[in-house]
């Protein structure tokens, strides 16, 4: 890759995603044409990797099935090993809409954050949400608000754009299971800033969720520890407010 | 000899027999046999020693030398499952530094390739 693109690379965690994947290539290649696109194959199945290369994106494909955190954080080593500053998540089943990650990138850059989220809930636009999902998001946003010192209207969200030094904290230690939530807690530890920007989201192109009704009791609990675990870390214990 | 004792001691007895059978089948590597082994092996020989029971009994205040036998089992077990906890911990963020290493590096195989072929 050429020195002058080393700007903004886009990765694509994707496990499964043949129906999709394709369309979310193309789609973030016609936002950001300079900027390279990575798909990082976990472990897929089915015809995921070909149709993801078919589509114009560069692969990486991992040997097994590492899980979400696994996939997202192979992609921010790799940005950051080939220098990379700034990186934007777009995730593989086409919730996520690449024509809004201008605007990530430009409160990215231009009011000094180190991670600016896509917020589904910052403002009503329609989407729908199950009502466990909706309940499960009020209660971690709660959660979180003593821990952040701010509100998050949408902290599951992986529509996400990151600077060099969010990327350095990342490609070192990122979640593995549902890394959203303890991701932020994991920026507040470090004293990185966050904001979320008001974006749309869709529902699913294809494929199902990997959270079923019965995993999102153990996710609740797995998340809620993970935060747990991130607040006894804090190397002093009282933020700064943003 | 009461009947709990001797089912505790040949539990033990089986665990050293499944495990010594696993070490030498090379099932279990012999670094991660010793915490079995020597939770077995203390066990069992606290069946037959009714000295070290009592002592342990009065050190924990607890008359029955069968309900000591059965807690000591317990905290063994709990012992060695933890340390099994940092082994599997430690292995799974080994296994994932390297899943991801290697994802990377035939990536760059890839467009070395690539960049021969152009050049033939």
């Amino acid at each position: 890759m050429d020195a002058d693109r080393r700007s903004v690379m886009v990765i694509i965690p994707a496990y499964n995603e043949e129906e999709s994947v394709g369309g979310v290539v193309s789609a973030v290649r016609r936002v950001l044409p300079q900027a390279p696109v990575v798909v990082i194959d976990d472990g897929s199945a089915d015809g995921t990797p070909q149709i993801a290369r078919q589509a114009g994106a560069e692969l990486l494909r991992l040997p097994h099935h590492l899980g979400l955190g696994g996939a997202v954080q192979t992609g921010y080593r790799f940005a950051f090993e080939h220098g990379y500053q700034y990186v934007v998540r777009v995730d593989s089943d086409g919730q996520h809409n690449p024509a809004e990650i201008p605007l990530l990138l430009d409160k990215l850059r231009g009011d000094g954050f180190d991670m600016v989220t896509g917020s589904r809930f910052l403002r009503s636009n329609g989407y729908q949400v199950q009502w466990l999902r909706r309940l499960g998001g009020l209660i971690f946003s709660a959660v979180l608000y003593p821990v952040l010192g701010k509100r998050i209207t949408d902290p599951t969200s992986g529509f996400a754009a990151v600077n060099r030094r969010a990327l350095e904290v990342f490609s070192r230690s990122f979640p593995l299971e549902y890394p959203e939530i303890e991701a932020l807690v994991v920026l507040q530890r470090k004293r990185l800033r966050f904001c979320e920007v008001p974006v749309r989201m869709f529902p699913r192109r294809a494929g199902r969720s990997t959270i079923g009704s019965f995993q999102a009791v153990y996710y609740m609990f797995r998340v809620l520890l993970g935060v747990l675990v991130n607040i006894i870390k804090y190397e002093r214990r009282f933020h700064v407010r943003q | 000899m009461e009947r709990i004792r001797i089912a505790v001691a040949v539990l033990s007895a089986l665990l050293i027999l499944l495990i010594v059978r696993s070490v030498r089948r090379e099932h279990i590597r012999v670094e991660y046999s010793m915490t079995w082994l020597g939770a077995a092996v203390l066990l069992l020989g606290l069946c037959f020693s009714d000295t070290a029971l009592q002592a342990l009994g009065s050190w924990l205040g607890v008359r029955d030398a069968s309900l000591v036998l059965i807690v000591l089992a317990g905290v063994l077990f709990l012992f060695t499952f933890f340390r099994y906890s940092l082994v599997v911990s430690s292995l799974k963020d080994h296994n994932i530094q390297l899943a991801q290493k290697l994802g990377m590096l035939e990536w760059e195989i890839e467009q070395l390739q690539k960049k021969l072929e152009e050049r033939q």
